[in-house]
């Protein structure tokens, strides 16, 4: 494909800002430095535009150049008629898809748009060879499906993504829940501001809690304790979020959380020497206790032995799940 | 047993092989697809299991191999006969969901030409005795009325005096054993759970009860069996409902003459939680309480595992048992807990089912 500029043009500006139209991408941008850009230096690269079959100008490049000037108040701008040089609706796609691809990118809400564009002009095996990997995307099928099934999620979930406040790790499973349940959860999520591990094992406890209960996730996060804890103002954020996630471990796996109580209780009670620690597998599995010991030479851990050799609190230590 | 085998695909290299000739001719009402003719382009779901299809193909590797144990727990050192793999029945938490990343039944072909080979290394080793199964990566019965493994490996067996064989199963499909003259050093052993686990999340095996018929009928006529609770799911009432288990085997079963139960909680790489909650979202299995293992598997607590364990134990001894019973895959104050005594190491795990393997079976 050989690209023609076409011939340069005055553009309606209102007009065309209405609607992004067919070849466009673009989601979940924010347009101030556009702007400020545009209104430092002026408009750099000017949009391509295509005539549809009513007559009226699709964008074919430039879509965000557009709503930026319109914010700027602009009424026109000079831009190009592509209609002639690029003729089928493939080649004006392409140009705004490879534009993109060269100059900025895409987010993952973006990347589901121009493969679902894409699908009206090819076969999925075309997508998955050609395109996927420009996208840095595995030609897989499944992958495919799922960034097509992302542009069925309500638009603040869409946003979310788009902005990465959450992972696609965290969309693969929200994709998954019902829309409820998963508008539920990215309240919390906002509401907690949890980094990305965090919101992985949030949705996965709450998930598994409803399951196990036979109970919903909107019932769930709407008891009382939890709200508790994002009404308590001496806590902040982070606080908040440690302490929604550990109420929600400890109601998944009670008895864990007995034992581990337990052995914490039992470890932290001793006055260790402060050259030496106890350690231990969270989550009980490793029979064995470790001990550590910093020590600068041979006398100084020599001390440290006679120090741990007196401490009479280190009988007891319980054997890890005694008793449970 | 019916399973819904519709299309038949004869891979490269596979139709000179008499074994998947005869697997073909059972299969005439499928449709069959040879090497020179296209596929209709099949398109997979992420978690489809496809197992309408039976691939015949020959395994250009080695079909024996150790069991791939790991470091952190005690092995049985089982030495695993791949004759195939993926199953047709459809058990919720099935290992094999997130094993194999190709869909489809497949069976290998080329079995009788590997078992020559395999037959060099066996007479070639020192080892006093070779424990092979072929359960790990499919169910050992469930195609044999259709590709009569049961008429290849019992054979084999026989001209291999260190040797036992396993077959291991959910299946009641004992014709071709009940008609196979080579009984000896062959170990029939059923895979057993609960009542209720075994109608609502092994899906398209028979009931405990068949099971256990066709294990009695197996015992009747010589074969020597075993048993494995694997795995051990932790659910409602988990106490009685394995005590049930148990009532049925001593309804059925003399256990003087049971070579060895093995004991094993359930454990899934993290990976098959998403493939199981896909694929089996009303299942109940994995509502309990799990932690990351030593092998990075999820299992369930200690305690828990100790108390399952403990259980089995208890009932087992009660109905009868007086050896053999071993745990699959754990550690060693697990055992000890459980069972009071432990092994202590892998080595010593495989020669107690050795030593238990030559009293059986009367070895030199």
């Amino acid at each position: 494909m050989e690209f023609r500029r076409g011939k340069g043009m005055r553009l309606d500006i209102k007009q065309t800002a209405k609607s992004p139209g067919p070849y466009t991408t673009s989601f979940g941008f924010n347009l101030d430095v556009l702007c400020e850009s545009i209104r430092k230096v002026g408009l750099i690269n000017p949009p391509l535009v295509a005539r549809n079959a009513k007559g009226a100008f699709d964008i074919v490049a430039g879509y965000r150049r557009i709503l930026a000037l319109n914010a700027l108040g602009e009424r026109e701008t000079f831009s190009y008629d592509v209609t002639a040089s690029l003729a089928s609706p493939l080649e004006r796609f392409l140009a705004g898809f490879y534009e993109n691809l060269a100059t900025r990118g895409f987010n993952d809400i973006e990347k589901a748009i121009a493969l679902n564009k894409l699908g009206n002009y090819m076969t999925t095996e075309e997508i998955l060879v050609s395109f996927m990997p420009l996208l840095s995307l595995p030609s897989h099928e499944g992958t495919l499906k799922f960034y097509l099934k992302l542009l069925d999620l309500e638009e603040n979930v869409q946003r979310a993504i788009g902005r990465e406040e959450i992972s696609i790790k965290v969309a693969k499973a929200l994709v998954e829940i019902e829309k409820g349940a998963r508008q539920a959860l990215l309240h919390w999520i906002g509401l907690l501001r949890i980094n990305f591990n965090q919101q992985i094992k949030f949705i996965e406890y709450v998930q598994d809690i409803g399951l196990k209960e036979m109970t919903t996730i909107p019932k769930i996060l709407s008891e009382g304790s939890f709200l508790e804890i994002v009404e308590n103002p001496r806590l902040n954020t982070p606080q908040k979020a440690k302490l929604v996630l550990e109420m929600l471990r400890v109601r998944l796996s009670p008895r864990l959380a007995q034992a581990q109580q337990a052995v914490d209780r039992a470890v932290s009670a001793i006055s260790m020497p402060r050259e030496a620690s106890i350690h231990y597998d969270p989550y009980l599995e490793h029979p064995c206790y470790r001990l550590d010991i910093s020590f600068k030479h041979g006398k100084d851990l020599k001390r440290t032995i006679s120090k741990l050799h007196a401490l009479r609190e280190l009988e007891a230590i319980p054997e890890l799940w005694a008793g449970q | 047993m019916s399973f819904k085998i519709k299309t038949v695909v004869l891979e490269k290299g596979a139709e000179k092989y008499p074994f998947a000739q005869r697997a073909v001719e059972q299969l005439q009402g499928c449709s069959l697809f040879r090497p020179d003719e296209a596929l209709p382009v099949q398109r997979y779901d992420e978690f489809d299991q496809d197992k309408e299809t039976l691939r015949l193909l020959s395994f250009p590797g080695q079909l024996l191999k150790p069991c791939p144990g790991t470091r952190e727990y005690l092995c049985c050192g089982y030495q695993i006969l791949n004759i195939g793999t993926n199953c047709p029945m459809d058990c919720s938490y099935c290992i094999l969901q997130a094993y194999f990343n190709q869909p489809s039944l497949r069976v290998f072909v080329n079995i009788e030409q590997q078992l020559e080979a395999i037959s060099e290394e066996l007479r070639r080793s020192e080892r006093p005795v070779f424990r092979i199964g072929t359960g790990e990566f499919t169910d050992s019965l469930a195609l044999d009325p259709i590709v009569k493994w049961t008429e290849v490996v019992p054979s084999f067996v026989a001209k291999h005096e260190n040797t036992i064989l396993e077959f291991k199963t959910k299946t009641v499909s004992i014709e071709g054993l009940l008609s196979s003259p080579h009984r000896d050093r062959i170990v029939v052993s059923w895979s057993l759970n609960s009542p209720s686990i075994a109608s609502g999340e092994e899906h398209g095996a028979p009931s405990i009860r068949k099971r256990l018929e066709a294990a009695r009928t197996c015992q009747r006529e010589g074969y020597t069996v075993g048993f494995h609770f694997d795995p051990l799911i932790e659910h409602s009432c988990w106490e009685e409902e394995y005590a049930r288990t148990i009532d049925l085997l001593d309804l059925f079963i003399d256990p003087s003459k049971v070579i060895w139960i093995s004991l094993g909680c359930l454990r899934f790489m993290p990976f098959l939680k998403r493939v199981i909650r896909r694929r089996f979202p009303k299942t109940r299995i994995l509502n309990g309480e799990f932690i990351p293992g030593l092998d990075g598997k999820m299992r369930y607590i200690k305690s828990a595992r100790i108390n399952m364990y403990a259980f089995m134990r208890e009932k087992l001894e009660q109905w009868g048992v007086r050896s053999g019973l071993y745990l699959c895959m754990e550690s060693g104050d697990v055992w000890e807990k459980a069972l009071g005594w432990s092994p202590d190491n892998s080595e010593r795990l495989s020669d107690y089912l050795d030593r238990r393997a030559v009293k059986v079976f009367g070895l030199r």
